[in-house]
């Protein structure tokens, strides 16, 4: 499993009195999440473990190695990386091309850069547009392209930034067997996200971040069995707490289906 | 880099006698200052005119712009004056001879002469820049007769710099972050153009055609739409344009006939 | 700018479009950018005039024309006062490439290479005289000033020589601006183009 250490981490940007402050953290598991409410620090994070901010103190290490001795195309094939907005990043003239051109920064063989690019697209479903425009697809496949980019490349670590904000329905259920798939095959997800509902139910760590600082690391349970910690970094707990709680229920449920096997007898309701 | 600022905060304390008079009258008084500026050959009326420009700055506490654009012009007037200096075309007295490069009298003048000119005229517009703000400028234009759709295409540009600007650093960092790195060799900087600018060309005008339909929506081409009138703050407006109008004219008559004269 | 509700199909349509209206600021705006990001990369050209090219391209010759007077007078309250008379450039090369692109000339890669030097040609007459009133004839870029000044010291004449600092300078810039005006056109989508096109 590859991993990512953090110590004595210090960023301030130059022109802003935002503070990230993280002394001691390791990132081992394979599937885990960032949150915290808006300006928290998270996207800033996640530039400073691409390396495309540099911190003023501290390092961190991927698999034993600071990122800012790893080599361009080193660093590219250890982590990738997604952002919120897809269009920040499209360009090419065709969908084909944009998964393609990402590849030929590391790889030159045209061949497997073709298969590699026709696998990714396969991967998230945009087979079938690989000669249109990518500004030509929709909001929720324009995203979709951007994590065919990244999977072509096929790095140890993979960075995404908000990856379920605006897609819609099917490119959800999608996405989360593309990140479990990707965990089975030996790689590790850190995602940030502001949908708790998912946290709870597919990750098995969870970091949350406020003021520039890491608040708590654990489990999606342990998080949301702390209500007076939800409530002080400005989560809301998954909708199914909030009306159990609402009942004066107060267990942890993590997902309406842990919610029924607890009560077989609203199961069987259910059915 | 420079971002235009100035105009998009203006400034904030015009308490003072410069708020009395309207953009119109201040922008016809850099026009003029600048024309009178192009009827004279005189490097001594041209520093006297300086003088003028600079004393109006003074008193009127602007100057910050000014030394931004004079900033930005000296080096180039410093090289019209070697270049001037050493081979204008009417060059005879020798002025100085620095180890063996001879400078003369008439180019030296010349480059001088228009060195000035473009100090006033610098000086005269910082004048209007740092006492106006965009939002007085503009809703004067509209009062004066301005088409509200030309006011507001004027308002938004001032709105869109700024929004412009954000948006191509993130671009570039989702880029960075994609392989495309600190760019040293002229291919690796014509490499990192398309990925830059293509994104950052069709966000723009894509948010160009929410921002149209969003007018449309609002009835904005209908042409019953009519101008706020607000309280009128400003002093002898109409004294003051036809005054300055009427210079502007006779000093770019009074140049044609110096310019015609020659000819004949 | 005062807009009349005169309807025509020509690419000399005179209605200001809410389309067209969104487009000119835009289009000022990706010259502001495109400028500072030629800057910032130490890019041996301004590339200042890439939105006024698309506006044109998009829009026709009136929207293009129109991007880059408002652009120089922008540019000129803000930074350097004298380049607000470089107005008169930016129309002239706002018109050359409108008229140029419905002509087919921005059709091909061939085709753009032509539309550039035009281009620089109607450029470079009309800043020539501006730059001779204004700075005795240089245009600012040093290399561009050591052929002029090279020039004067052999007693070339200074309308000739200020005519050449400019247009070796122009012909280089038009050419990037041109070309990059063509790869981005082509990758603009459909909806985009027809949006901008279409009198509404
Ligand atoms: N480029 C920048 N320059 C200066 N300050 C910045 C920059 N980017 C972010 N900030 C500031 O840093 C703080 C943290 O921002 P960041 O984007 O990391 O938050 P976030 O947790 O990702 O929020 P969100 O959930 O809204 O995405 C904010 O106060 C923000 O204003
Ligand atoms: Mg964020």
């Amino acid at each position: 499993m590859p991993q990512i250490e953090i110590s004595g981490l210090r960023y301030t940007y130059p022109e802003h009195s935002f503070q990230v402050e993280i002394d001691r953290q390791s990132f081992d598991s394979p599937l885990t999440a960032i949150v915290g409410q808006n300006g928290a620090g998270k996207s800033t994070l996640l530039k400073l473990l691409i390396g495309l901010i540099t911190p003023q103190e501290g390092t961190i290490m991927i698999n034993g190695v600071s990122i800012d001795e790893l080599k361009p195309q080193a660093k590219l094939k250890q982590i990738g990386v997604t952002f919120q907005d897809p269009d920040d990043q499209l360009f090419n003239a065709t969908v084909q091309k944009e998964v393609a051109w990402g590849l030929s920064q590391i790889e030159s063989d045209q061949l497997m850069i073709k298969r590699a690019a026709d696998q990714a697209l396969v991967a998230v479903g945009l087979a079938d547009k690989a000669a249109e425009n990518p500004y030509d697809l929709s909001l929720s496949e324009r995203k979709l392209l951007t994590f065919a980019t990244v999977l072509a490349i096929n790095p140890a670590i993979y960075l995404f930034d908000e990856p379920m904000m605006s897609l819609d329905w099917p490119s959800r259920k999608r996405m989360t067997n593309i990140f479990h798939q990707l965990v089975k095959s030996g790689h590790q997800v850190i995602t940030i996200t502001h949908d708790m509902d998912w946290v709870a139910a597919e990750f098995s760590t969870v970091h949350v971040m406020a003021h520039g600082q890491i608040t708590f690391s654990g489990t999606p349970s342990a998080l949301f069995g702390n209500s007076g910690l939800v409530k002080r970094v400005g989560l809301l707990p998954p909708r199914i707490m909030t009306i159990t709680r609402a009942l004066g229920d107060h267990s942890v449920y993590l997902t309406p289906e842990d919610y029924c096997r607890e009560h077989k007898q609203v199961a069987n309701n259910l059915n | 880099m420079n971002e235009p600022n100035s105009i998009l905060q203006g400034s904030v304390a015009h308490r003072g006698w410069t708020s009395v008079i309207d953009p119109v009258t201040k922008l016809l008084m850099a026009l003029d200052l600048a024309l009178l500026s192009f009827c004279f050959t005189n490097l001594l009326v041209e520093i006297a005119l300086v003088f003028v420009a600079l004393v109006i700055l003074l008193i009127s506490k602007a100057g910050k712009s000014a030394v931004h654009a004079i900033e930005f012009s000296s080096f180039l007037i410093f090289t019209m004056l070697i270049i001037q200096g050493l081979f204008y075309s009417h060059n005879q007295t020798l002025l100085v001879s620095v180890v063996g490069i001879r400078f003369y009298q008439e180019g030296l003048l010349y480059a001088a002469t228009m060195g000035c000119r473009i100090f006033v005229i610098i000086l005269a517009t910082s004048f209007f820049m740092t006492t106006t703000t965009v939002s007085e400028n503009s809703k004067y234009l509209e009062q004066v007769g301005l088409s509200y759709k030309a006011v507001y295409v004027l308002m938004s540009v001032c709105y869109i710099l700024p929004e412009m600007m954000a948006n191509m650093k993130k671009i570039q960092m989702a880029q960075r972050a994609r392989g495309i790195n600190q760019q040293k060799t002229i291919l690796e900087k014509i490499k990192s153009i398309l990925p830059v600018l293509v994104p950052l060309v069709i966000k723009t005008l894509d948010q160009s055609m929410e921002r149209s339909i969003a007018l449309r929506l609002r009835g904005f081409n209908s042409p019953h739409r009519v101008a706020l009138k607000s309280a009128n703050l400003y002093r002898h407006e109409m004294v003051n344009h036809r005054g300055l109008s009427l210079l502007a004219i006779i000093l770019i008559g009074w140049k044609l006939w110096i310019i015609g004269s020659k000819f004949i | 700018m005062r807009v009349q509700n005169i309807k025509r199909s020509s690419i000399w349509k005179i209605r200001l479009s809410t389309a067209t209206m969104t487009l000119i600021p835009a289009a000022v705006g990706i010259n502001y950018v495109a400028k500072a990001f030629a800057e910032g990369l130490k890019l041996p050209v301004w590339l200042g005039t890439l939105g006024t090219f698309l506006a044109s391209m998009l829009a026709g010759p009136v929207a293009g024309a129109i991007s880059g007077f408002i652009n120089n007078v922008i540019y000129g309250l803000t930074l350097s006062p004298v380049s607000t008379v470089y107005a008169i450039t930016s129309i002239g090369i706002g018109i050359a490439v409108g008229v140029l692109h419905a002509k087919g000339w921005f059709s091909s890669a061939k085709k753009v290479f032509v539309s550039a030097i035009i281009i620089a040609i109607v450029s470079a007459v009309i800043s020539t005289p501006l730059n001779v009133i204004f700075w005795g004839g240089q245009t600012g870029i040093p290399w561009g000033d050591s052929i002029f000044a090279a020039m004067i010291a052999n007693h070339i004449p200074v309308w000739i020589s200020s005519f050449t600092d400019e247009f070796i300078l122009d012909i280089l810039d038009k050419v990037v601006v041109a070309y990059l005006a063509f790869f981005i056109y082509r990758q603009l989508p459909q909806r985009m183009i027809r949006f901008f096109r279409d009198d509404k």
